[in-house]
């Protein structure tokens, strides 16, 4: 029991990490990212790269990553998504105008990615970052990235829910996210809070590629897709715009899936996410912990 | 929304025009469809070999197996090479024409289905089942030969025009599950990928009897999908099991990063595996993988005459040396030219006949001395294991 | 000319089960709501016609069957889905969408497992197909010249000014959820019976991207826009063999471009353009674009 424990901790950290971007861009910008598997999987493909260019271990690594995936985010935000936002009539062109180029965006990412590995997978070098057994106990084990994982996402969880509550950026982009006309009046600048937003959400799946390289020990140019519907499953668990609800909903899934691998039909794990969006979104559609409905037309 | 209004008003004289348009347009095609001319079946000349004689490859080049595709690609066209410089077709050249089928079953369909239409005297298969399954009906029933490598499953050789040259990995099983009696293994349990066929079957089918046979207990299957990014919970799974070896059957990227998990997890025991275990795939594990065995139907080291000139051959075309799935397009291009040769003609019907024959005496490949079932190859394979950084024969093996 | 047709008889083949695909998900687009579900029923529809086909069942009987209880499941699914607006229904769409792979991969015997099923006899011919797209599209002409286009116009732009123009909202969603139901089931139904194999990766991710694009690039206004969008997704890769690998690239390229400067679609686009030359009137925007009689 402590393993399964252990292990939903572990998994959960590993959904958490990855859906705490895509929560963000989700909630401040109506965005249904489906590229943000590929940012991710551009983040353990550039931590590929660097670590096989230079000799430098993870704490120099991992922000340079961070850096590189926020600035091509920014890039593809400023030449497609700010276009795609200003010119649609209504809110639900937009956001299926936003959610088709980023199925187009994603392609292109994934493309490039797979030309340049010809369509095989790859690893983190050893020499970034060295994965270790502790052996907590005879039965106990965790590798320390495993640890290094749970403690990054408390942290980054803890850290956006402060800055989302209680800074004046925090509120503006709260504020954006219900009404960018308004905000605009009061003398928010919406496109650059976008901006800014997009940069944070691409440096988060920056970081996430790069720590679940390391944990897989595999980089690939499709490993971002399954961990979107996870990711999916999880925000809709929390509630839209819920970054504390994301966060419970990511170790909820977790606890879930190992359960039905350790006692029940295992074959059946991937079907839990998706069965949970159904039933949360048919039953209770503003997520099992978000206090008010965020209904949108 | 001035328009929306406008468009509204009016309804019946547009909706005439439209059945108007609709109708012409299906007259059109419906003459089309039905004129479907017979003359597309395929250069039938009985005049011998000469000329090029026009042979199609549909392959997955950029999907979910792309590197594996790429392989046996690349050792067909080694083949193709070979075959056309030694002048064993006399005067007529061979020459293959590659398709990507991207992995989508449709794609498959369509190449083979325009293939089988045009002038194509035999068409190459995909090697993953799921394509494979819906290419050999249609090369079946439109009698033409369709040679397939990989691709294990049933539904694959259904007929005379079908052959397959990969024996499946089931037929390597039983020298793995003697390997495994002779290491002392008492108890095994798995983890597999329970969406791709071969190792769907492999496991819960193949193995279990053979490992029963050798006195082995297995303790536990556990079945994920294919792109599952964390196996921890499958690996606490069975490493709480305690048993003597695991077995990982999976593709080739799920190798390395179940090894890994299984041996941060502190998994002491034996790894065992199928062809998804090579150099390439192993290498992210590492020093964790050092130790694992595995079955196969090719070894590169082997003192066989004809494989020592095939991986010299192919390490100085590619710069790197073969794996099993070049070795394997290369045996079934070699398949075809006999076949060719034996017709001295490009006649499907002929082409179909000189291939059976030749299968039927077999033939020295890259693969060994390769014996055929019907139209279907078996092998009882080989084992090897990984050093840490290289591919090494398994001592010993019965 | 002929024998340009029997080369290419699955992809014209291919073509016309897209046109089907596309129509079902621009007749919930249209009226402004994100449904992914007809992907879904496509899926179970190519299951339930191969087993139906290799039951010795004749299509007459299969493929009527397979849209009638697709769009019956789609009017009994629309109900609590009726509430969810925007991105939730999309989430909820696609979720019911990738569930249904799990569930064939393991469903034995019956489904055929991660293979799926295979070696289904041909059951259909490539002009009675044709007839059948054609019979759709007349519908579907039809429904879009009268209450159907009448009211998703109003829903799209304007849910509570529908409302009080006296639209049925929710009666409208409904019958909306049911149609794209029954055609992506249909859809499914031709598509086993085509290509004489189902499996289950065959309807996930890579279909529901497939099926937007022709939606969107061809132009959600009008069937014609689901004809040209399944003509380009079919037909452009073959084009595109040159560029090799980079294939997926320029496809997604094509897609954020189209998706960016052409909002309504190719079809759209001609229309202005066909707008513009004949009348020599200033560029339109895009809330006054003109509509061209079809």
């Amino acid at each position: 029991m402590i393993q399964v424990i252990a292990d939903s901790l572990s998994l959960g950290s590993v959904y958490v990490l990855f859906a705490l971007g895509l929560s963000l861009s989700w909630s401040v910008l109506n965005l249904l990212n489906l590229a943000y598997g590929a940012q991710f999987m551009l983040g353990a493909y550039f931590a590929y790269v660097v670590g096989n260019h230079v000799d430098l271990p993870l704490l120099f690594v991992l922000p340079a990553v961070m850096i590189i995936v926020a600035a091509t985010s920014v890039v593809a935000d400023n030449l497609v998504f700010r276009r795609l936002r200003t010119t649609a009539g209504t809110p639900v062109e937009s956001e299926l105008s936003m959610l088709v180029a980023s199925i187009g965006l994603a392609a292109v990412a994934v493309t490039l990615v797979q030309h340049e590995t010809q369509g095989e997978s790859k690893f983190v070098p050893k020499s970034v970052f060295q994965v270790k057994t502790l052996n907590l106990g005879d039965t106990l084990h965790l590798t320390n990235m495993q640890l290094i994982m749970m403690v990054v996402t408390v942290l980054l969880t803890i850290a956006l829910v402060v800055v989302v509550k209680w800074t004046r950026f925090g509120r503006a982009m709260r504020g954006v996210a219900v009404d960018p006309a308004t905000c605009e009046l009061l003398g928010v600048n919406s496109n650059r809070l976008f901006s800014t937003t997009i940069a944070i959400s691409g440096a988060l799946a920056g970081l996430a590629g790069v720590l679940l390289a390391i944990h897989l020990n595999y980089v690939d140019s499709t490993m971002g897709d399954p961990l979107l519907t996870k990711a999916f499953a999880i925000i809709i668990i929390g509630g839209v715009g819920s970054i504390l609800g994301a966060a419970v909903g990511g170790y909820l899934l977790a606890f879930a899936e190992v359960l039905i691998v350790a006692y029940g039909p295992a074959n059946y794990r991937d079907a839990i996410a998706f069965v949970v969006i159904l039933a949360v979104l048919l039953l209770r559609p503003s997520g099992l912990f978000a206090r008010q409905r965020w209904e949108r037309a | 929304m001035k328009h929306d209004t406008k468009d509204l008003s009016v309804g019946r004289p547009r909706f005439a025009r439209s059945v108007g348009i609709v109708g012409a347009a299906a007259a059109l095609a419906l003459v089309a469809t039905a004129c479907s001319p017979s003359d597309s079946g395929g250069s039938s000349s009985d005049s011998g070999l000469s000329g090029t004689v026009d042979v199609t490859s549909i392959q997955d080049l950029t999907g979910a197996v792309g590197p594996v595709g790429i392989s046996t690609q690349n050792g067909m066209k080694l083949a193709e090479k070979q075959v056309n410089d030694s002048g064993m077709l006399g005067d007529a050249k061979l020459k293959i024409s590659y398709q990507d089928t991207q992995t989508k079953g449709d794609q498959a369909a369509s190449l083979m289905s325009s293939a089988v239409s045009t002038k194509a005297t035999a068409i190459f298969g995909p090697v993953s089942s799921q394509e494979a399954v819906v290419v050999a009906p249609i090369g079946q029933s439109a009698k033409v030969p369709t040679i397939f490598t990989q691709a294990g499953s049933d539904g694959v050789v259904i007929g005379d025009y079908t052959f397959r040259v990969t024996a499946p990995q089931q037929y390597y099983q039983p020298k793995m599950a003697a390997y495994l009696k002779s290491q002392g293994i008492k108890t095994a349990s798995f983890i597999y990928d329970s969406t791709v066929p071969t190792t769907k079957d492999i496991t819960e089918k193949t193995l279990p009897p053979l490992l029963e046979q050798n006195g082995i207990t297995v303790k536990g299957k556990y079945g994920f999908q294919n792109g599952t990014t964390d196996y921890s919970a499958y690996v606490s799974k069975v490493v709480g099991e305690k048993p003597d070896a695991v077995g990982v059957e999976g593709t080739n990227p799920e190798a390395s990063p179940i090894i890994s998990s299984l041996r941060n997890a502190g998994y002491k025991g034996l790894i065992f595996g199928g062809t998804s275990f090579g150099a390439a795939s192993l290498k992210a594990a590492g020093e964790q993988a050092k130790g694992v065995v595995w079955a196969t139907d090719f070894d590169p080291k082997s003192d066989f005459p004809k494989t020592k000139q095939f991986v010299a051959d192919y390490t100085a075309m590619f710069g790197s040396p073969p794996v099993n799935y070049a070795a394997e397009g290369y045996d079934a291009v070699y398949l075809l030219a006999q076949g060719l040769k034996n017709a001295n003609s490009t006649d499907r019907a002929k082409v179909q006949a000189g291939m059976a024959e030749a299968a039927k005496k077999g033939y020295d490949g890259a693969l060994g001395p390769l014996k055929f079932e019907g139209n279907d190859l078996r092998q009882d394979g080989y084992l090897q294991t990984y050093d840490g950084t290289a591919v090494q024969p398994v001592e010993n093996q019965s | 000319m002929f024998s340009y047709f029997s080369d290419n008889e699955v992809l014209i083949q291919q073509t016309l089960v897209y046109v089907l695909l596309a129509i079902s998900l621009q007749v919930v687009l249209r009226c402004g709501v994100v449904s992914l579900a007809s992907i879904g029923f496509y899926t179970l529809g190519s299951y339930a016609s191969a087993i139906a086909v290799k039951d010795g069942w004749p299509p007459v009987v299969i493929l009527p069957l397979v849209a009638l209880a697709s769009g019956l499941l789609g009017y009994g699914f629309g109900k609590p889905l009726a509430k969810l607006r925007g991105l939730y229904l999309a989430m909820a769409t696609l979720a019911f969408d990738l569930v249904i792979p799990v569930l064939l991969i393991n469903g034995g015997d019956l489904t055929g497992g991660a293979l799926g099923i295979y070696a289904i006899p041909l059951a259909i011919t490539t002009s009675s197909l044709f007839v059948i797209v054609v019979l759709v599209i007349l519908a579907v002409s039809q429904i879009e010249r009268g209450w159907m286009g009448r009211a998703s116009l109003a829903l799209r732009s304007d849910e509570n000014l529908a409302r009080s123009m006296g639209v049925r909202v929710t009666r409208e969603r409904y019958l909306a959820f049911a149609i794209s139901a029954a055609l992506g089931g249909l859809a499914g139904a031709l598509s086993a019976m085509l290509f004489r194999a189902v499996s289950p990766g065959s309807g996930g991710f890579a279909l529901i991207t497939l099926g937007l694009t022709m939606a969107i690039v061809g132009g959600r206004d009008s069937w014609i826009g689901a004809v040209i969008g399944a003509y380009l997704v079919t037909w452009v890769p073959e084009w595109l063999r040159f560029v090799g690998s980079y294939r997926a690239l320029v496809f997604g390229l094509v897609l954020v471009v189209v998706i960016m400067f052409f909002p309504d679609g190719l079809l759209g686009a001609a229309r202005r353009l066909f707008a513009r030359s004949r009348r020599k009137v200033a560029p339109a925007s895009r809330s006054e674009r003109e509509a061209v009689p079809v």
